[in-house]
Formats: C-alpha cells, structure tokens, sequence
C-alpha cells in the first residue's frame, strides 16, 4: 500500500479542518462586531 | 502576545515544522513515509490532553474566586481542546489504516483510552447547556472541568501500566529510540501544535466575549426603551 495518499490525506484533512473552523469563528466575531457598531450608532 | 503576532508566529512555526517535517527528517526504516504523520498525531495529542488539564485548572480557578472569566476560558479551551482530539482521532486511524492495515484496533489501551477521554470530554457541552442558569451552568460545568481533568493524568499513567500491543511510544526516557534530527522535528512541532492550540484559543475567546458584550448591550438598549 502505498502511504503518500494517506499522509496527504492527513495533513490536508488536519489544515482544512483548523482553517474552517477559524473561518467559522473570525466570521462569527466580524458580524457580532458589526452588530455591536450598529447599535452603537443608534 | 496580541492575536496577529499569534497567528504570525503559529504560521512562521508550521511553516519551519512542515519543512523540518518534509525535507529535514529522515524517512524511518521501518515504517517509510507513514512515519510522517506522527509528527502531525503525537504533538496533536499531548497538546489535547494538556488542555483538558488546564481547563480543569481554569476552572478550579473559577471556583476559589467566583470570576465567570475563568469559567469561559475553561469552557473555550475545553472545546479547542476536543477539535483537536478529533484530528488526533483522524490521523491516528489514517495511521493505523497504513501501519497495520486497519483503521481502529479495539484491544489497543492507547487508542480505547484516548476515545473514552474524547466521549468523555463530548458530555461537558450537552451537560453545560442543559442548565439555564448561568451561575449554576458555570459551577456545575467547573465541578465536571475538575473531575474530568483530574481523570486524564489518571487514565494516561494506567495506560503506561498496561502491557502495549502494537502502539508504539514515544513519550519515554530514550524517546522512543529516535535520532536527533527526529526529535528537533518533533519539538517543533510540539511546539507548532502547542501555538496553533494558543491561537484556536484565542480566536475563539475574542468571538465568545463579543457576543457576551452583544447581549449585554441589547439588555441594556432594551432597557432604555
């Protein structure tokens, strides 16, 4: 069996796996931003 | 450290580990290039069993003073925490899958003991958000924070104890008989994982005490209306 597909797999899997979930909580933490400044100017 | 110089040096340090890692280390004897992924796994899953721990910490710590602060950076480093067991579940059995040829071996201590922490860990939120009140929620969530944390240390010295079948260790006074270059390898990338771990934190924490800010402000918006 060759292991380069599942070493790929793995690291791949790992940084698609942390780079979604900062995607999911940096835009969480933007929009929860803007609401604040909205309600801010009001 | 402010959150970019984070994220900064978490790249700079992943970048110097994924080089060390692809173009430094040598490919082991026996195991080739699957051998790679343990600089992926292992650094993966220290750095989730001493969160777990600290987070039990963070919430003593909420306990003796009463501050909720400390009961959210429990909370926070606890759900880091079990992101990353999933990704050491994941590259333990992509591991196993080119090593041995299965994906999970049920009579393994290392990976049964690993999973029984990981389905522990899973019972905190359902637990944390089946109480409305957020004192009570707090306290209750610190107790199981405590308990669970104070198992982990526990639970990893009884698999220490317990004859291994095929995992192999790396934790151990001779480090797991690997050359020098293997082991700057792995301590970058110990140290990588334990950044990426800071940062994860960190992100998270920000977004949490923005919406805890949020629904202040909209109580007291409502309020003056």
């Amino acid at each position: 069996v060759s292991a380069v597909p599942y070493v790929v797999g793995a690291y791949a899997g790992v940084f698609c796996l942390f780079g979604i979930w900062v995607s999911i909580m940096m835009r969480h933490t933007r929009r929860r931003r803007r609401e604040l400044d909205e309600l801010e100017r009001r | 450290m402010r959150t970019r110089a984070l994220i900064a040096a978490t790249a700079a340090t992943a970048a110097v580990a994924l080089a060390l890692i692809f173009l430094y280390a040598p490919l082991d004897a026996d195991q080739g290039l699957s051998q790679k992924i343990f600089y992926l796994h292992v650094p993966m899953a220290i750095v989730t069993l001493v969160g777990f721990m600290a987070a039990g910490a963070m919430a003593l710590r909420h306990l003796r003073t009463g501050d909720r602060s400390w009961d959210l950076r429990s909370y926070v480093t606890i759900h880091v925490s079990l992101v990353f067991a999933v990704a050491v579940l994941g590259t333990g059995s992509i591991w196993a899958r080119v090593s041995w040829g299965h994906w999970w071996v049920w009579n393994e201590p290392m990976l049964v003991s690993f999973l029984i922490v990981f389905l522990l860990y899973c019972c905190y939120q359902p637990l944390r958000f089946s109480i409305e009140d957020p004192d009570r929620q707090a306290r209750y969530a610190a107790v199981f924070a405590i308990t669970a944390g104070a198992f982990v240390p526990l639970n990893f010295l009884a698999v220490r104890l317990a004859e291994a079948y095929t995992h192999p260790r790396v934790l151990s006074a001779t480090g797991g008989h690997m050359p020098g270059s293997m082991r700057l390898t792995f301590g970058v990338a110990l140290v990588a994982a334990a950044l990426l771990f800071m940062t994860l934190r960190r992100v998270e924490l920000e977004s949490k005490r923005t919406a805890i800010e949020l629904r202040q402000r909209w109580r007291l918006a409502k309020a003056a209306r």
